[in-house]
């Protein structure tokens, strides 16, 4: 368990910070040069095992990097596996916390849900890519030879999920945002500059069914503690404009070509709307998610 | 990873081992100066780069090579992208050139420029994107890629169409991807040939230099994307000059190779990027009081450093890691044989501030800020991509990968890492430089000695 770690929002649980140690301490004791790369049922390794980190993945995917060194990358363990005709190359992302390796994910989402035991989401995106996160780790398997079919990528998701640390729950972050409303499998974590805007950093999001069948954004504003979350606040009543709703103070602002976003203030944090054309649309939409 | 420069030191002047040590400066590639935590970023810059102004459009704008397009001379890098209201924003203000790439988030940055072309007079904007080509790829499999970039990016064509990265001379005639090329064009789907190269992965690959001078000769590109910035401009102007001499059109990446930054250690309070190195460190089978020793012992070096910067900072009125970004951005368009430099735009305020730059000659205390910058560190930074000094070792020492592996461990704090990839070097690791008689000495361009920091490597970096 982790000392003198900054005090959190309560919706921070210690589980979900024993989760992180664990597997950031499971997967170092492994590491380097490859040694604990998962053996996955159906697949044989068939090369050496890479590592990079965050100074040089670029050597590795070129731009992409970018990307994910603003999520923290630690390592990323790579190795190509064959099963019959089928050759892949595996990349396991090791993103520190799960929250980072969600947030990649949600950024990167190609392809089509499936279920898979024993992780937190999964993909594929047949015939050449299948995506998966569990606990900090975000895996890529992308296709060298052959095709991967829905089934046989989802198989193949099934089979590593077994082999990776971690828990494979949506992490506990996502509970500030309520549920009624919010399209499943929609969630998301944007490390900088959520809706274009340098002042929103640390965002979980989701989308919520409004009216006609458009959906819009909900996202609360992750603070470390109290006297963060009262910094960004602040951060941001000297920049926005303010008013009052039903005795509460909104500060809101437009963005460029997407209508008004705005945030409230509550105890469990500061949560925030986007694409309201106008206040009272605003208002109605802060409402579902100031829970 | 210097020789000891505390001898050198002058008082007030920046010791160049204290810079690099403790300001995290890459001494192979183009990774960050500074580690840790960015300060808060001030709300006002400083008087050294123009500053955003209301209704400020691009200014310069310069013809791309033999495409005849006259591009921007900023353009927006899309790696990091994630709105399409700050592409429709940024091209709303002139920036007429976007970069992206197929493993750009797997695909989903050009969906999201997809959407922003939905708004936009699709013939006012260069687009370009480009795929990473293997062995195993085949005309047929990078015609259905391209194919599928197209479609998420809701386009009828390419204004370009490249390879992402090929390591060596001879992969720029990969025939896969030309005759796929060819048949695009004859569709009318593409319009001309690009690529991209950073430089090589550790021993694999050839220099930036060397691709991309083959590439402007080759007559195969129309354009290209290549690193360009004030600390590795040597190589780069070498490209540049190719590709002026054959007409072919010149964008930039990595046009900012460093940030300032402090990270101060509260043993109480420790930051969420500490407490992870800590964890780091005991999970490598340290106490936690050695790992928390170990993490106090950086940040002093690293605090010493940045004190011993503030003159220089206060000297320029540089107040954030930004203000040398931007000053670095500047510096890149100043040359009439770059086209245009590709920036990450992720948010408006970035748009805005780049803007404000375009068409603009740098003044001199920028000048003279960078050309400091480039002569504390310009004999301690292998430069991004250039093997300048390989071809004459008799034995065939990468030098560039040992001395990426020496800042691993000693500017990162990776040990366990960086001996683990030095041993992995084997037979070719730096123990011939023992008994060598360095013809190496005077091979790099940039003064870098290079036996004694080959000595200094292995030492560091083998148990033995």
């Amino acid at each position: 368990m982790t000392r003198n770690r900054p005090r959190k929002v309560a919706v921070l649980t210690a589980v979900t910070a024993v989760t992180a140690v664990t597997v950031l301490t499971a997967v170092l004791s492994c590491s380097g040069g490859g040694g604990g790369f998962p053996a996955i049922d159906g697949w044989s390794q068939t090369g050496e095992v890479r590592v990079f980190d965050a100074d040089n993945l670029w050597e590795y995917i070129n731009g992409a990097a970018e990307l994910f060194v603003a999520y923290d990358v630690q390592t990323c363990e790579t190795a190509d596996l064959s099963s019959g005709d089928v050759v892949v190359a595996l990349d396991l992302y090791e993103m520190g916390t799960p929250l980072n390796a969600f947030g990649i994910l949600s950024r990167e989402r190609a392809g089509d849900r499936v279920t898979v035991s024993g992780a937190t989401d999964a993909m594929v995106s047949a015939p050449y890519l299948a995506l998966l996160v569990k606990g900090s780790t975000y895996a890529k398997v992308n296709v060298l030879e052959g095709e991967l079919t829905a089934e046989t990528g989802r198989a193949m998701l099934e089979a590593l999920a077994s082999e990776l640390p971690g828990e494979a729950v949506l992490p506990a972050e996502f509970d500030l945002l309520p549920v009624d409303g919010k399209v499943a499998g929609s969630e998301g974590f944007q490390r900088e500059g959520y809706l274009g805007l340098t002042e929103l950093a640390d965002c979980i999001h989701a989308e919520y069914a409004g009216d006609g069948g458009e959906t819009w954004e909900g996202f609360a504003m992750l603070a470390h503690d109290r006297p963060s979350a009262e910094a960004m606040w602040n951060a941001l009543a000297s920049e926005w404009d303010a008013v009052d709703h039903g005795g509460n103070q909104v500060l809101f602002r437009e963005i460029p070509y997407r209508g008004f976003v705005g945030v409230m203030r509550t105890e469990q944090g500061i949560f925030g709307a986007s694409g309201a054309a106008d206040q009272a649309d605003l208002f109605n939409r802060l409402d579902v998610i100031v829970h | 990873m210097a020789r000891d420069a505390q001898s050198e030191s002058d008082h007030g002047k920046i010791s160049r081992r204290n810079f690099v040590r403790a300001g995290g400066a890459a001494l192979a590639g183009g990774a960050a100066l500074g580690a840790g935590a960015t300060p808060a970023s001030a709300s006002t810059a400083s008087g050294l780069f123009p500053r955003p102004r209301a209704g400020e459009r691009i200014m310069g704008y310069h013809t791309l090579g033999r495409t005849g397009w006259q591009a921007s001379d900023y353009g927006v890098g899309t790696s990091r992208l994630r709105e399409s209201a700050v592409v429709r924003y940024a091209v709303d203000k002139g920036v007429n050139y976007i970069d992206t790439a197929e493993g750009y988030g797997n695909g989903q940055v050009e969906r999201t420029i997809g959407e922003a072309l939905q708004h936009i007079d699709r013939s006012k904007v260069f687009l370009n994107t480009k795929l990473r080509v293997g062995a195993d790829d085949t005309k047929e499999t990078i015609l259905t890629r391209a194919r599928a970039s197209l479609d998420r990016l809701q386009t009828e064509y390419l204004d370009a169409f490249g390879i992402h990265g090929p390591s060596t001379v001879a992969a720029l005639n990969n025939e896969a991807f030309h005759g796929a090329v060819a048949e695009l064009k004859a569709e009318g789907r593409v319009k001309y040939t690009c690529l991209s190269y950073h430089g090589p992965s550790g021993s694999r690959g050839e220099s930036m230099v060397d691709v991309l001078t083959a590439a402007a000769e080759s007559g195969r590109f129309d354009l290209m994307l290549l690193v360009y910035n004030f600390l590795n401009h040597e190589e780069s102007d070498l490209i540049l000059a190719a590709a002026k001499a054959n007409n072919v059109g010149t964008t930039a990446m990595k046009t900012a190779p460093g940030v300032l930054s402090h990270d101060p250690v509260d043993s109480e309070n420790l930051t969420e990027s500490q407490q992870q190195y800590v964890d780091r460190m005991v999970g490598r089978g340290r106490t936690h009081e050695q790992a928390l020793a170990q993490l106090q012992s950086r940040a002093e070096r690293s605090k010493e450093t940045y004190d011993r910067t503030q003159p220089f900072v206060q000297r320029y009125g540089i107040q954030t890691d930004e203000q040398l970004r931007l000053g670095s951005f500047h510096w890149a368009i100043q040359s009439p044989d770059l086209h245009c430099a590709c920036v990450n735009m992720p948010d408006f305020e970035m748009v805005d501030k780049v803007v404000a730059l375009s068409g603009t000659p740098m003044n001199p205390a920028e000048e003279e800020l960078l050309e400091e910058f480039a002569s504390v560190l310009g004999d301690q930074y292998c430069r991004h991509g250039c093997n300048t000094c390989t071809p004459g070792c008799p034995h065939n020492v990468p030098v560039s990968t040992i001395m990426r592996y020496a800042y691993y461990y000693e500017g990162q704090g990776h040990e366990k890492f960086a001996m683990q990839k030095y041993a992995g070097l084997g037979s070719a690791d730096a123990s011939a430089c023992k008994t060598c008689s360095a013809p190496c000495t005077g091979a790099c361009p940039h003064g870098i000695d290079i036996q004694p920091q080959m000595l200094q490597a292995h030492s560091l970096l083998t148990l033995a």
